[in-house]
């Protein structure tokens, strides 16, 4: 996998994720993938905006938001802390163009590993 | 007055309404009354009628008594001359076939048997067997006649011997021992014509003084009816009387009801009618009563109706009443004033007035005494506006309502009152309403609010004011270093100076600098601390001994350098407390640089700190700052907190400073809800004591502080390496697998054991279940179902092992609000670490926590 491409499509900060892999890009690649392809949180927490649930909400963005900054992903962790702060201060109109830019995010950056994970 | 009213209101109401119920009864009383006065009257006529009638079928009975008694008077002449002249039995028994047959023809009916005694024999129109041995000597109608000659006499009804059928024998005596009798078939006595007259279901029964029926209409035969009860009842009745009464009835033998009508004839035989009771009372009585019952029905609902209706109408003027009765009520006066006639009339008004003013009166005598309540010229304006002929004008023009508040004189004090006169098209033309209501509150409370705005607009222009001061102040003050900046560097740049010369300058311009800096933060400052609604402070738990100790440090070296004497005195029971460290240093700072700014060589400064009260969670701490300088003039400290403020007098001239340092510390000792306190005397020193309120931590909590607060130095076990965590068993609660997994994986990574729970009911049974003082540290996420990071730290803090206050607990979050670490705090975490985790951080923070191992 192409880190650097990542890096530069998705605006990740892989030299400092990688401290939290002790440096090891496979172990990273692996994790990334798991985050991409096993980890529920993504479609919990865009099943829990459809509902208006925001309790539900709250808890997945922030869930999302930690697992996000632990991979380096800022831009999505970011995001998601959008999320969580409008929840906070019950802001409830931004969190729809908020969902929006999550979810174009998390595309960009799925559709990137998809490719990357194709071509190895 | 007006309560007696409503009572007298109600009093009508409930008088119409029980009229009507009493009307109702009365009148249900009077029909039935009626209906029974109707039924006496009947009854009584009845009884008239009938009784008449049985009288008339007695008198015919008794004429025909006569006839019988004239032929058998008749009768005994003849034979009584027939027998004087000595003529044979034969022929006078041929004389009594042919009386027979006269009493035939007259009176009707085959009815007489005649037979005489003559001589000692019977001489019979129809001999019977054994008339010959017939012992006439012995019987009635013998010894009767024989007894009163010259007279009828009549038996009682029996039974002939021979035929067994019932007669009455009538017997005349002719001479003496001769006897002329005749025997009356009773089957054939009674049918008087009159008696086919008797109304349907009346009969009559004819008794003889024995009270053996003579004679019966009845259709069952006399000896059905003679063993009746009810004849026997009936004979019984008659003779006890107690049948006399009009209303008296007896029950026949088919259980009806029949009234007794009945006429004692002189020869004691007894004329019963007898009719029924309810062919009297209700023969064409049913349609009548249906109507009756139709029109009382008719009469109840309309009287029902009409009362509801009227306590309906009685309500809902009631209603309407109350309702204008509290409309009136907000008027403490109301007076209806006649601008044709110049009078008033008083409809309701004030005690202190009545008395004066009576219930009416002239206009005038209203003026005058409206004049004794209010002042001077309130009194001309109302006089004025109010005078019959403005009234007039108004009422002429249209205007509905007119008015205007003033202040009148009451017994306790001077109020705002507002008249309004009203006129309606629907009083008389010439007539308006007069009211009086009390609106001191309302008026006082806008007088109140215009004060308020006036004095908020007065504020806002002194604020500007202030803040244009300000702003020159700053400008003024930036300038200076700007100043020596740009003049020094062009000076450096034009001319070619020598290598000393540049040094002092780039000095002086790096001086400069860094002064403008300082401003540029206070300025900074100042703006976030006034201008910031959310608090800038962001408490932890410190160890304000070590924090303070820190500031002084710092100082040291410049004091030493002037010769100057620093002190520190710690003397509060408890060390660890809850606050902001680093604006507490930021106050001490400035405290502590001013007392050794504003002193010469060889003075002291001392900063003290002192618990004065301590409770349960909490205590006031006071800090001092002392020095023996050359202090401030009291015209000065009333300034001190004033931004820019500096004392002019016997100060060195070059002071440095931004003037802002006094004015932050104020700010941030307000915030953190503490006082300060400033005592000062030119020339003998100062002293500056801030006392705050701060929030005990709990013992046993390490400082969190100390590995970010500037100037405290990390205590040996600190290392990046983690060398020192080798062998730890680490308890990780965490809800999301990668985040686990890569916590994990840090840990692994430098020797540590690792425990996973998902979420924080896990983490608090697995740390329940493992052995006392085997669980090094607790890494906790916050946000976790089930049971979330701080509801488990609580737990495990209250569990009571020898281990849970001891055990450090971590929280580990994307959270970095400041009330969430101050929430991480309050419920028993000892640390904080944010997502995303740096390893460096997790070191540091675990070597700090765990110094079991270490050391």
């Amino acid at each position: 996998m192409d880190l650097k491409r990542l890096s530069s499509e998705c605006g990740i900060d892989i030299e400092s994720a990688l401290e939290r892999f002790m440096g090891n890009e496979e172990i990273y690649i692996s994790f990334l993938n798991e985050l991409m392809y096993e980890d529920k949180t993504f479609d919990e927490m865009n099943l829990a905006a459809s509902c208006y649930s925001y309790d539900e909400l709250f808890r997945t963005a922030h869930t999302l938001k930690g697992s996000a900054a632990n991979m380096g992903l800022q831009q999505l962790s970011g995001c998601c802390d959008r999320i969580v702060t409008a929840l906070r201060e019950k802001n409830y109109s931004v969190i729809p163009d908020a969902m929006d830019d999550c979810r174009e995010i998390y595309a960009k950056i799925k559709h990137v590993v998809d490719e990357e994970n194709r071509n190895a | 007055m007006k309560r007696k009213d409503s009572g007298k209101r109600t009093h009508a109401a409930d008088y119409s309404m029980w009229l009507n119920v009493a009307a109702a009864v009365v009148f249900t009383v009077l029909l039935v009354w009626g209906m029974y006065l109707v039924r006496e009257k009947l009854l009584t006529n009845t009884n008239l009628m009938a009784n008449s009638l049985a009288k008339s079928y007695a008198d015919e009975e008794e004429s025909k008594f006569k006839q019988y008694e004239s032929i058998l008077s008749l009768a005994a002449s003849n034979i009584k001359e027939m027998s004087d002249s000595e003529r044979s039995p034969d022929d006078i028994r041929n004389m009594l076939i042919s009386v027979c047959g006269e009493t035939e023809s007259s009176v009707g009916g085959s009815v007489i048997d005649p037979y005489a005694v003559l001589d000692g024999e019977i001489i019979a129109a129809y001999p019977w067997e054994g008339d010959s041995s017939y012992d006439f000597a012995s019987m009635d109608w013998y010894t009767e006649a024989i007894s009163n000659p010259g007279e009828t006499v009549y038996t009682d009804v029996y039974k002939d011997a021979v035929t067994g059928k019932r007669v009455i024998t009538i017997s005349r005596s002719i001479s003496e021992g001769d006897v002329l009798a005749f025997d009356i078939l009773l089957e054939n006595f009674g049918s008087i014509d009159s008696v086919k007259t008797l109304p349907y279901n009346s009969s009559y029964i004819l008794f003889d003084s024995a009270c053996n029926i003579v004679y019966s209409s009845s259709r069952l035969s006399v000896d059905e009816l003679e063993s009746s009860d009810y004849v026997r009842e009936l004979r019984s009745r008659i003779e006890s009387g107690s049948l006399e009464g009009h209303t008296a009835s007896i029950s026949d033998t088919e259980g009806r009801n029949r009234g007794v009508y009945y006429y004692t004839m002189p020869n004691d035989w007894i004329s019963v009618i007898t009719i029924p009771v309810k062919d009297i009372l209700y023969d064409d009585w049913n349609e009548i009563f249906l109507v009756f019952a139709f029109i009382y029905a008719m009469i109840l609902m309309a009287i029902v109706m009409f009362t509801v209706m009227n306590f309906k109408s009685k309500a809902r003027s009631r209603y309407v009443e109350d309702t204008l009765r509290i409309l009136g009520d907000t008027y403490y006066a109301i007076y209806r004033i006649d601008l044709k006639d110049g009078t008033y009339e008083a409809i309701k008004q004030r005690p202190d007035v009545s008395a004066m003013l009576g219930t009416s009166g002239t206009y005038e005598k209203f003026i005058s005494v409206m004049e004794t309540c209010v002042d001077k010229s309130t009194f001309n304006s109302f006089r004025d506006n109010f005078s019959i002929e403005n009234m007039q004008s108004l009422a002429g023009d249209n205007v509905r309502e007119f008015g205007g508040d003033y202040l009148r004189k009451f017994e306790d004090g001077d109020r705002w009152v507002n008249v309004r006169i009203i006129y309606n098209v629907a009083l008389k033309i010439n007539e308006v309403i007069m009211c009086f209501k009390d609106v001191d509150f309302e008026r006082r409370r806008s007088i109140e609010q215009y004060e308020l705005l006036e004095n908020a607009l007065s504020t806002a222009n002194s604020t500007v004011e202030k803040r244009n001061a300000l702003f020159s102040n700053i400008s003024h003050d930036m300038r200076t270093p700007l100043n020596a900046i740009v003049g020094l560097s062009q000076l450096s740049l034009r001319d070619d100076p020598d290598r000393e010369a540049l040094m002092e300058n780039m000095k002086t311009i790096e001086k400069s600098g860094r002064q403008l800096l300082g401003l540029v933060n206070d300025i900074l400052d100042m703006s976030k601390i006034e201008g910031s609604s959310e608090s800038i402070l962001n408490p932890e738990p410190v160890n304000l001994r070590e924090t303070i100790e820190g500031c002084i440090e710092m100082f040291r070296p410049l004091a030493a350098g002037d010769n100057k004497k620093l002190t520190f005195t710690f003397e509060a029971v408890h060390e660890r407390v809850i606050c902001d460290p680093l604006r507490i240093s930021q106050i001490l700072n400035n405290l502590i640089s001013n007392a050794l700014k504003y002193s010469g060589e060889n003075c002291s400064a001392e900063v003290a700190v002192e618990e004065i009260t301590s409770g349960e969670n909490s205590g006031q701490f006071r800090f001092t700052v002392t020095d023996d300088g050359m202090g401030m003039s009291s015209e000065f400290i009333e300034h001190i907190f004033e931004p820019f403020a500096r004392e002019t007098a016997f100060a060195p001239s070059r002071i440095s400073g931004t003037g802002l340092g006094m004015p932050i510390v104020k700010s941030l000792v307000q915030q953190m809800n503490g006082s300060i306190n400033v005592q000062s005397e030119l020339g003998r020193g100062s002293r500056v004591s801030f006392t705050l309120p701060l929030q005990l931590a709990a013992p046993g909590e390490e400082d969190a502080s100390s590995a970010r607060s500037g100037g405290v130095s990390c205590d040996g076990a600190c290392t990046q390496s983690g060398d020192g965590l080798s062998g730890l068993k680490i308890l990780i609660a965490e809800d999301n697998a990668i985040n686990m997994k890569i916590l994990s994986m840090n840990l692994h990574a430098l020797n540590m054991d690792v425990l996973c729970a998902s979420d924080g009911k896990q983490a608090l049974d697995m740390f329940l279940s493992s052995e006392e003082n085997s669980i090094d540290a607790i890494l906790m996420d916050m946000q976790m179902p089930v049971m979330d990071g701080c509801s488990a730290a609580e737990a495990i803090r209250h569990s009571g092992r020898g281990d849970s206050l001891t055990v450090p607990i971590i929280a580990v979050t994307a959270n970095t609000f400041s009330e969430d670490i101050e929430k991480a705090t309050r419920f028993g975490m000892n640390a904080h670490i944010a997502k995303p985790i740096e390893p460096g951080r997790l070191i540091s923070v675990l070597s700090r926590l765990c110094t079991k191992k270490t050391t």
